[in-house]
């Protein structure tokens, strides 16, 4: 049973567990990386497509955020979540950019090979759902970065449009208007995907 | 409008099947992970609370061979480049010196030799020492003279 949509915390708790970290204290540090740990790695796996290199770009983004709050180097007051995601997004900018220089990921699914990614002949309920967030993983690979990013730090980072607004530097309406733009690209590319899927497997009950 | 407001503002009815296959798309991915990644990454981090892990990534860096081979080399250049100039520059001296040093010998010992050839008194040849030394001093005098006109010729 996958998580549910983290609702945000309680705002009065944060400024408390911030200080608290600040001074030293594992437990408020644990406190916050079990409130965000899942959140900052869900946006790193939506680009990295593999969880263990997802896990490093967490890993890395709480070390930087832990090394900050230790010296006293953090300073976003009442922008925590911001400052926090901001880190996250350059550390997985950077993540990509070396990337490009690695190997590409065999998984499947990225390639957006769905049949693979499911298998060949799985047509139960379960299957259904794997083919569908396959290939909702693909139209979100083909969808232009602006679009992704809300998309992502919406859903993937459970972040409210206030919250990004202060990470972005962006009006709320316009962050709102970019929000459904970005899902309305992202349905006509799933359909448009869907048209395909269903012509290829028209193609291939005709040869069979 | 506040952020909370916007939040909970309905969402276009076209949009919503794709904004709920969004929610689950993101839900399978938090739920990606190995199971224990919260205690993994506070572990790993813990030590960065208290500036552990910074002091103890800069003794690293301090401490890292190749920041020290790298030190190294570059002392022993700027040695050997300040030993060498002082060097060169002694050597230049030095040369000067002995060349100004060569060069006065000479002068006096040719001195000398004239002087020496006259009073052996050969003859023609002590003769000939005195009308150079007379004419040498012809010349001082009469260059002091040519001096002497021109000052004259100034003032006027």
């Amino acid at each position: 049973m996958p998580d549910p949509k983290p609702q945000p915390e309680p705002t009065p708790e944060i400024p408390g567990l911030l200080e608290a970290a600040c001074r030293g204290e594992e437990w408020a540090w644990r406190r916050l990386v079990d409130m965000y740990g899942r959140r900052v790695f869900a946006l790193a796996k939506s680009r990295c497509q593999r969880a263990d290199l997802a896990e490093e770009v967490t890993q890395s983004v709480f070390a930087t955020v832990a090394a900050k709050l230790g010296t006293g180097g953090y300073s976003e007051q009442g922008k925590f979540e911001a400052w926090l995601f901001r880190i996250a997004m350059n550390r997985i900018r950077d993540e990509m950019r070396r990337s490009k220089h690695r190997a590409e990921p065999t998984d499947p699914a990225v390639f957006g090979n769905v049949q693979a990614a499911v298998g060949e002949g799985d047509e139960d309920r379960e299957g259904e759902g794997r083919v569908q967030l396959a290939r909702l993983r693909e139209a979100m690979a083909r969808l232009p970065d602006s679009d992704r990013e809300v998309i992502e730090l919406r859903h993937h980072g459970g972040m409210s449009f206030k919250q990004m607004a202060a990470l972005l530097s962006e009006p709320l309406g316009t962050l709102l208007a970019r929000h459904h733009r970005a899902l309305r690209k992202l349905k006509q590319l799933m359909e448009s995907s869907g048209d395909s899927a269903a012509e290829t497997t028209g193609v291939e009950h005709e040869r069979n | 409008m506040n952020g909370t407001e916007l939040d909970n503002l309905d969402m276009p009815v076209e949009l919503r099947e794709i904004a709920a296959a969004m929610d689950t798309l993101a839900a399978h991915e938090r739920g990606a992970a190995r199971h224990g990644l919260e205690g993994r990454v506070f572990e790993r981090t813990r030590g960065a609370l208290d500036g552990r892990a910074e002091r103890s990534q800069k003794f690293r860096w301090f401490a890292s061979a190749r920041f020290i081979t790298r030190m190294r080399v570059a002392a022993a250049v700027a040695i050997c480049g300040t030993a060498g100039a002082g060097w060169l520059s002694q050597m230049g001296h030095s040369a000067k010196q002995g060349l100004s040093v060569a060069r006065a010998s000479t002068l006096e010992d040719d001195v000398d030799m004239m002087l020496a050839l006259r009073n052996l008194g050969m003859g023609s040849m002590g003769e000939r020492i005195d009308v150079l030394f007379s004419d040498t001093a012809a010349v001082r005098d009469s260059v002091k003279n040519i001096g002497d006109q021109s000052q004259e010729g100034d003032s006027l």
